[in-house]
């Protein structure tokens, strides 16, 4: 069986542990945790007939990525970069902090954006986040709702799959 | 400090465990520490370690002479180990060939302690963008003092929930804590400036406590036994002590000490030095005090250290945040490292609840 890292990180309290629990366990918590350093667990999927297992890294959040320890990043093929819609810290620096962990990840890795908390938002809103920030996400979630959730993950498995191929 | 006969590794008992594995992840022999690793399915680790599969191609890739590979602060959900590690890997030479090593440091407690700054932190971070994000917004004057409220109950909330948190942790005297000031009181006037004000500053003591306290942990990984003095040990942290903060040390010793004790004599002064350091920011007419003694059973000596002060936190001193949280952050680092070495910490008070008393037992072998 294939085996591919994936890495979740972004700021804190953006929604990555909510991600990870929505995509493994099926569940949401309304109250905070934050995580201490790195929480590490898998999941088997299967795509196109062939069975892929995706080992989540979610990490304690930072508000600058070169605050994550190096070793973080080591052997990592997916970096899913979450953000929050309803907080502009979150995003405001998106384009550097991408460049960031194009320099630090594997220059084989798959980078996806992911705007999170989209039930929090109107459609106003969310225009008005896609006109400001310096680079377009890649899928819009909520790990409250489950919405592209499962997508999300399936669709970077897919790409693993290809690139490994 | 012990020493695996089979394979000549040396581990700290209790709070280490070592891995040795060969190219297949096949688990070679472990001191079964942590996990007793007969009960593990006969399979590669990385089958029932979902971390290891992660990152065993890395691993392997390691050369007898290339550097450790070190991972901080690991939580591995629903698993026989059930708190929170640092992990290193490196390639080690036995006579056998050459085989990979893995080292488990269980830091749990010390980790916990550090996910309250870093939970802390982190809400009044997010509390601090929403409220400058609603300010924006905000237009009249009723909308202000709602949000500011809002605000500030939360805060308020958040600070008593943190240090009933610590005082349970430390185990220690109500007044050792008391220049904790829980409430916050302010005028209306202004107060959300005020308060963001407040909260930033608030933020950076944080930050700088967090930087401390992690400035520890990996140094003390690192334990390897020595041989020392006690007696030696003691009289140099004594004349460091009166260097550098100017005030004397009366040091009490037993009439019997041992010559020569083995063990993490590094460890030993790393806690001695930061209960005095702490103890001597508490009052700035104290004096001060620490008391050697042991016991002998066997091979074994049971160290006694008492550190004291006489006048316990001074009330009326207007003291800030930054103290506070440095002297929970100090007291709960010594905690967590005299529980390495498999020791006691104890804090009381006499009987009129001011001077303090640190005792510190602690068990060497003879050298
Ligand atoms: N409404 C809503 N709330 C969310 C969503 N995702 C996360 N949250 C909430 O946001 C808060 C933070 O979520 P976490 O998943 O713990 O955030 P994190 O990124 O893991 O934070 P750190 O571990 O501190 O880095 C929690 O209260 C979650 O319930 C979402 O899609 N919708
Ligand atoms: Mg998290």
């Amino acid at each position: 069986m294939i085996s591919k890292k994936i890495i979740l990180t972004g700021s804190f309290g953006v929604g990555k542990t909510s991600l990870f629990n929505q995509f493994i366990y099926n569940r949401f918590d309304d109250k905070y945790l934050t995580t201490i350093g790195v929480k590490v667990n898998k999941k088997v999927i299967e795509i196109d007939g062939k069975e892929l297992s995706l080992l989540i890294w979610d990490i304690a959040g930072e508000v600058s990525q070169d605050k994550v320890p190096n070793s973080y990043f080591l052997g990592a093929s997916g970096i899913v970069f979450v953000f929050d819609l309803t907080r502009p810290s979150t995003y405001k620096n998106i384009a550097n902090e991408i460049k960031y962990l194009q320099e630090i990840g594997d220059p084989n890795s798959i980078i996806k954006v992911v705007a999170n908390k989209s039930d929090l938002v109107d459609e106003e809103k969310i225009n008005e986040v896609a006109a400001e920030i310096q680079r377009p996400w890649d899928v819009i979630t909520s790990a409250k709702t489950g919405e592209n959730v499962q997508e999300l993950f399936r669709e970077l498995g897919r790409e693993l799959i290809d690139a490994a191929e | 400090m012990q020493q695996n006969e089979k394979t000549g590794i040396r581990h700290l008992s209790k709070f280490s465990q070592f891995f040795l594995l060969d190219d297949r992840a096949q688990l070679l022999a472990s001191c079964d520490s942590i996990v007793a690793t007969q009960h593990l399915p006969q399979r590669p680790v990385t089958d029932w370690f979902p971390f290891l599969e992660s990152i065993f191609q890395q691993v392997k890739s390691l050369q007898v002479d290339t550097a450790e590979i070190h991972f901080q602060k690991i939580t591995i959900p629903h698993h026989q180990l059930p708190g929170i590690y640092d992990f290193s890997f490196r390639r080690i030479q036995l006579r056998e060939g050459a085989f990979l090593l893995w080292r488990i440091f269980d830091y749990t407690a010390l980790y916990e302690d550090l996910q309250h700054y870093q939970q802390r932190r982190n809400e009044l971070e997010i509390h601090r963008e929403m409220l400058e994000l609603r300010q924006r917004q905000m237009r009249s004057r009723r909308d202000l003092n709602d949000g500011f409220n809002l605000v500030l109950e939360n805060f308020n909330h958040l600070q008593i929930a943190y240090f009933n948190h610590l005082r349970r942790a430390l185990q220690s005297p109500v007044n050792m804590l008391d220049g904790f000031r829980p409430e916050v009181t302010l005028q209306a006037a202004n107060a959300t400036q005020y308060y963001i004000q407040h909260l930033s500053q608030l933020l950076q003591h944080l930050q700088s406590a967090m930087a401390e306290w992690q400035s520890y942990a990996p140094a003390t990984a690192l334990v390897e036994a020595s041989h020392f003095s006690p007696a030696a040990l003691v009289q140099q942290l004594g004349i460091n002590f009166r260097e550098q903060l100017g005030q004397p040390l009366a040091i009490q010793f037993a009439s019997v000490l041992p010559e020569r004790l083995q063990g993490d004599q590094g460890g030993l002064w790393q806690i001695l030095a930061m209960l005095l350091y702490s103890a001597a920011a508490y009052h700035p007419d104290s004096s001060f005090e620490l008391e050697i003694r042991a016991q002998v059973a066997g091979e074994v000596a049971h160290l006694t250290v008492i550190v004291r002060e006489s006048l316990g936190r001074e009330q009326s001193k207007a003291r800030s945040d930054q103290d506070d949280l440095q002297l929970v952050t100090r007291l709960s680092l010594a905690r967590q490292m005299v529980e390495w070495q498999g020791g006691q910490i104890r804090v009381s008070n006499d009987a009129k609840q001011l001077a303090i008393a640190i005792e510190l037992n602690l068990n060497y072998r003879f050298a």
